[in-house]
């Protein structure tokens, strides 16, 4: 084990790009994206369908397709993964950081016992015998709540329903005890009944254990009371960033705010037909000049047609954004974006 | 697991039992036609001038003269006790003769498979693991080249290179592997090497395929992510989940092997049954034919027994039933 360090964040990503080429030239998937996540820290990643949150995350575990042209840093614990030859660095993003994918129905291999695929990497990374794996992986998927472990440990991932191959799953993740665990959608593909109990495990693992976790999501239900950040993405750009809270409690940028307007309300009658937001994503090959939210963006004015919002930091340097017209601080965005909406219908 | 074996057994009768129709439908077919085959059997063995009376004389001899449906009854009753006739010409019994035909081929199509395989899933695994890269371009190259030789041509080829100018095989020939067992590879090293040609270059295309599927399913994205190596992954994670295709080509290709049998046998002079039938066939040898016909029936019932219990050993979510 590594002993944290308090000068490094855990994970720092610097200027992240990646392009993959396209029938209509390269599609720029992710444009410049910059952040630093600190040790036993929870981060939101929020965006639309396609806003490249999936291939942020593959970028950084280093297992985005071959094809894609990537480039920037990935920093873990101040080391630059770009700089490690690649068996070294698989090897230490195997070992520190676990993944949970969003379908657990194709994510566990059909034909190789649940045993073996959750102790596979704690075999490899940390040298365990037999015994000591067989014994580490039944604790583990003890503790991610499957009653009979130890059957479940000799069973066949067809065996089990979706919620518990993702609780499998998860604890695939925890194999090598990782200070950092990636969820991506990993409720989305589940029922509702069992999207909040695996929040709800994924969040106390994250407390319990003290790592880090990035939870990736269209929702913003998700990382409400989870997560310490939010980290908000719209057409392969990072459009804010800031601690939870005060993202819900004033957002910035005027694409946060309309997502808020659009989630589903404790307050509203059940059925209520969501607010989606009008327009269509940018497009990723030809990317007009200026915001990328301006075609959608009820507060868009020339400027942001015109030239790229730079990014913002507030002053006590902990919210970021890149809006031209922002919304004002300390006031909700939810009342001054909240677009007529009957004109839409 | 629980008592697997009984499972696969009665798996394995009941498939047996729907094999049944199928053998009933060929066997007599193969009776019925012989009617209408040009020429018959007494007019090949007692020359173009025999006359009709000698014609019909063998022919009541034999029980040719019969109908179809009776003539056939009587070899069923014959297959239940285990004889099934004596060839036309030397007389001999003609389920003895199947046996020792049927091993000759066996030991060429098994043969054949094996090598194909051996030479066939490594190479995919390798090209697929570097899909694109040289390895893999130069294989889909060569193998596209295999695939368009028939085998009458490699045969050709393959026998004019390895025993008339290195002269390191016999030309053509046979001995019993029970006589000589280093002369017996000697002999089938040939004939195995043409069937193996066209065999391994269509199972790699196969096993390439395949295996480029299976590493695009998210498990193999998750053990990447794990931090396993690539020769992990293709072996504990791509191999099993793509055997299911092979196998049922490597059933499909009993067809080939058996067909190919028929060209590689006469022209190596190799006694299977290959050879057995075209000569059979050739005199009107109906015992010979109808038994390797049957034979034939029975292979690929049993052939399609074992892939199907083979699918069931491979992927833990199919039930021998
Ligand atoms: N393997 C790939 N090759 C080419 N383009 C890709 C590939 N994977 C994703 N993309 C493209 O990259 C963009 C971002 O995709 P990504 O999967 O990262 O979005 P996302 O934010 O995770 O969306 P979702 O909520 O649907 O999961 C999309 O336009 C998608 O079409
Ligand atoms: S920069 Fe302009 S177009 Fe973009 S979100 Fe802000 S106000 Fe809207
Ligand atoms: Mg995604």
């Amino acid at each position: 084990m590594t002993v944290p360090s308090d000068i490094h964040p855990l994970l720092a990503v610097e200027n992240l790009s990646c392009a993959v080429p396209g029938p209509a030239g390269a599609m720029r998937i992710l444009t410049d994206v910059s952040f630093t996540l600190p040790h036993a820290t929870a981060l939101g990643i929020v965006g639309e369908s396609g806003a490249g949150k999936s291939m942020l995350v593959k970028t950084i575990m280093d297992i985005a397709p071959s094809r894609a042209a990537v480039t920037g840093a990935v920093r873990l614990d101040g080391t630059a993964l770009q700089s490690l030859d690649t068996r070294t660095r698989r090897t230490t993003l195997g070992r520190r950081v676990g993944m949970v994918f969003q379908n657990p129905m194709t994510s566990l291999n059909p034909f190789v016992r649940v045993g073996r695929q959750v102790e596979e990497a704690s075999r490899k990374h940390l040298g365990l015998d037999r015994r000591a794996a067989r014994e580490k992986a039944i604790a583990l998927l003890r503790a991610v709540g499957i009653p009979d472990a130890a059957e479940c440990y000799h069973g066949f991932p067809h065996q089990f329903s979706g919620g518990m191959k993702q609780r499998i799953m998860i604890a695939t993740a925890l194999a090598c005890d990782p200070e950092l665990l990636i969820a991506d959608e990993a409720t989305t593909a589940l029922d509702a009944t069992v999207q909040k109990d695996i929040l709800d495990l994924l969040q106390t693992l994250q407390q319990r254990r003290r790592m880090s976790m990035i939870l990736v999501t269209h929702n913003l239900g998700v990382v409400a009371g989870r997560t310490d950040e939010v980290i908000v993405m719209y057409g392969g750009r990072l459009v804010e960033h800031a601690p939870t809270e005060r993202l819900f409690a004033s957002p910035r940028h005027r694409y946060t705010a309309a997502l808020l307007s659009a989630m589903p309300r404790i307050d509203q009658p059940a059925h209520t037909r969501l607010a989606t937001i009008p327009g269509q994503p940018p497009s990723l090959a030809h990317p007009e000049p200026g915001c990328p939210f301006a075609p959608r963006c009820p507060a868009a004015i020339d400027a942001c047609r015109a030239a790229m919002p730079p990014m913002t930091v507030s002053a006590d340097g902990r919210h970021r954004f890149a809006c031209h017209v922002p919304l004002d601080a300390g006031i909700s965005g939810d009342a001054s974006v909240r677009q007529p909406e009957a004109a839409n219908v | 697991m629980r008592s697997a074996g009984s499972t696969y057994l009665r798996a394995a009768g009941t498939r047996l039992l729907a094999g049944i129709p199928v053998f009933v439908l060929v066997t007599f077919a193969a009776t019925a036609l012989s009617d209408l085959m040009p020429g018959s059997a007494a007019q090949t063995i007692l020359g173009e001038n025999a006359t009709l009376e000698q014609i019909a004389a063998l022919n009541a001899e034999y029980g040719y003269d019969r109908p179809a449906v009776i003539r056939y009854l009587d070899w069923l009753g014959g297959l239940a006790r285990g004889d099934l006739g004596y060839t036309l010409f030397s007389r001999q019994p003609v389920a003895e003769l199947l046996v020792n035909r049927a091993a000759v081929t066996f030991e060429i199509a098994l043969l054949a498979m094996l090598v194909s395989l051996l030479l066939a899933i490594p190479l995919a695994m390798v090209s697929a693991a570097r899909a694109g890269g040289l390895v893999d371009s130069t294989l889909s190259a060569v193998t596209s080249f295999l695939l368009s030789i028939p085998t009458f041509v490699s045969v050709v080829v393959l026998s004019y290179v390895f025993s008339i100018v290195l002269r390191w095989l016999p030309a053509t020939g046979w001995v019993s592997p029970f006589v000589d067992p280093l002369g017996n590879l000697m002999f089938v090293a040939l004939p195995v090497l043409s069937l193996s040609v066209h065999q391994s270059a269509y199972f790699f295309r196969v096993a390439r395929s395949q295996f480029a599927a299976t590493l695009q399913e998210d498990f193999v994205l998750v053990a990447r992510a794990k931090g396993l190596s690539t020769s992990y992954i293709m072996l504990r994670h791509a191999l099993r989940p793509s055997l299911p295709q092979v196998l049922t080509v490597l059933g499909l290709s009993m067809t080939f092997l058996l067909g190919g049998s028929f060209i590689v046998e006469s022209y190596f002079a190799v006694p299977g049954i290959g050879w057995t039938v075209l000569n059979a066939v050739k005199n009107h040898d109906l015992p010979v034919v109808q038994a390797i016909l049957s034979l034939t029936v029975v292979i690929f019932v049993v052939v399609f027994i074992l892939v199907d219990l083979g699918y069931a050993l491979i992927d833990p979510r199919v039930q021998a039933t």
